[in-house]
């Protein structure tokens, strides 16, 4: 994550990131997320892409799956659930809690998909007090109880890192944790989501409901919402409005 | 009431824990009782009990405290812990909410160590400790929440790095939605 703004502004910050890999998003996709930010306080926009690639062994390793992870459509491959193909595609997130001692002390790392959508003053998470790191929790799951069935599965839907936000380091032992016990865990999980929530659960904050949203679940609009995330759309409906 | 067990965990779940009853009707399948009868009539010689990824373990834990044998049992659900101190009022038992396979530290050392649905966690390795029998199970369902399917008794004993083993065998069972399957069941140490 080498950007010369970390040196143009020495003061705490806030850092609006993103990363990019493959081909399911371009430059142009990093273009529109950067030129959609509304931020009324000093920040940084920086796209990681490159510098991650410290779990992808054990991706490759573990991942059940045929074909490219980006897109398991089937819902069976080689004998296994969908929801059970391990090997964290998304691993590269896990980097970002160790790329960001790039930054300076007490700044705040945004982590936004490529696949949000901003609609409000990203300020918002910049007044946050991080006592904890945050993450976003899928309220509409809890609202029920079927996550709690879903628990002991390797997918459970209560957290969702589309959205992250913490300050320089603290995250650090999640990405630790990962390194130390990488085969287990890229065995065990598909998804960032499930690793986080079922070993880090007690770990992160969690945005008032209503901030930020998923199109997928298809709620009514919130007064406050700042961020919607179209994650679990298919890409032609992200495209759509991307 | 005849099946004590059977009603403390049915009012439970009618009360505000309908999402369990899908684990609720496997836990009380017969194929599952055949399983915790097989490894439990070969332990007879032993008194200390370790079942992981245990869920309720209504079988083992019902057969085993009868004979005043001590049984923990260790399961990552933590929505599960206080229906399992609830449904099993004995003196021999001890419920945790533990994730076996990433602390297994947390495990307390027993003569035997169960666990029988190997399929549903990553493989252990050299586990506990020479001496600690190992009662090891898991089949190759195409289920939801299998991410290790157990095709044989070598996978098993390769994947518990088992250095004695002492039976093996595979049971043609049908679980509880009348689907037959083979649960592949090997002890050692």
């Amino acid at each position: 994550m080498k950007d010369r703004t970390t040196r143009l502004f020495p003061g705490a910050m806030l850092r609006i990131v993103t990363i990019r890999w493959g081909n399911a998003y371009s430059q142009n996709d990093v273009t529109r997320l950067q030129n959609s930010i509304i931020c009324s306080v000093p920040y940084t926009f920086h796209c990681v892409e490159s510098d991650y690639e410290d779990f992808t062994p054990y991706h490759e390793k573990h991942y059940r799956g045929k074909g490219a992870p980006s897109s398991p459509r089937e819902i069976i491959h080689n004998g296994y659930h969908r929801d059970d193909l391990g090997g964290i595609p998304h691993h590269r997130k896990l980097c970002l809690f160790n790329l960001d001692k790039n930054f300076n002390e007490d700044d705040k790392i945004l982590y936004l998909d490529l696949d949000t959508v901003i609609e409000g003053d990203l300020a918002y998470f910049d007044d946050l007090s991080l006592s904890q790191p945050y993450i976003v929790k899928n309220y509409w799951w809890e609202d029920g109880t079927d996550w709690k069935r879903l628990y002991s599965r390797t997918r459970c839907p209560l957290f969702n890192s589309s959205v992250l936000l913490w300050k320089r380091g603290q995250n650090r032992p999640i990405y630790n944790t990962a390194r130390t016990q990488a085969d287990k865990i890229f065995y065990t999980y598909p998804s960032v989501d499930t690793f986080l929530f079922h070993n880090f659960r007690n770990w992160f904050a969690h945005f008032d409901r209503g901030i930020i949203q998923s199109r997928r679940v298809n709620e009514s609009k919130s007064n406050n919402r700042i961020i919607e995330m179209l994650e679990g759309l298919p890409s032609d409906e992200k495209r759509s409005t991307l | 009431m005849k099946n004590d067990l059977l009603y403390k965990t049915l009012r439970h779940i009618t009360n505000d824990m309908s999402w369990y009853l899908d684990d609720f009707i496997a836990e009380f399948s017969i194929d599952k009782r055949v399983i915790a009868d097989w490894w439990i009539k070969r332990t007879e010689d032993y008194e200390t009990f370790s079942v992981l990824n245990s869920g309720l373990a209504i079988h083992a834990v019902k057969t085993l405290c009868k004979k005043k044998k001590w049984i923990d049992t260790y399961d990552m659900n933590p929505f599960i812990h206080d229906l399992a101190w609830d449904i099993h009022s004995s003196e021999y038992f001890h419920h945790a909410t533990v994730n076996t396979s990433f602390d297994p530290y947390l495990i307390e050392p027993r003569e035997v160590v169960v666990n029988t649905s190997c399929e549903c966690s990553a493989p252990m390795g050299s586990f506990g400790e020479p001496e600690m029998i190992k009662v090891l199970g898991g089949n190759s369902a195409t289920k939801i929440g299998t991410i290790n399917r157990i095709d044989s008794t070598d996978q098993l004993i390769d994947q518990w790095n088992l250095r004695h083993v002492i039976e093996t065998e595979t049971l043609d069972l049908i679980d509880e939605f009348d689907v037959p399957y083979k649960q592949h069941m090997v002890i050692g140490k």
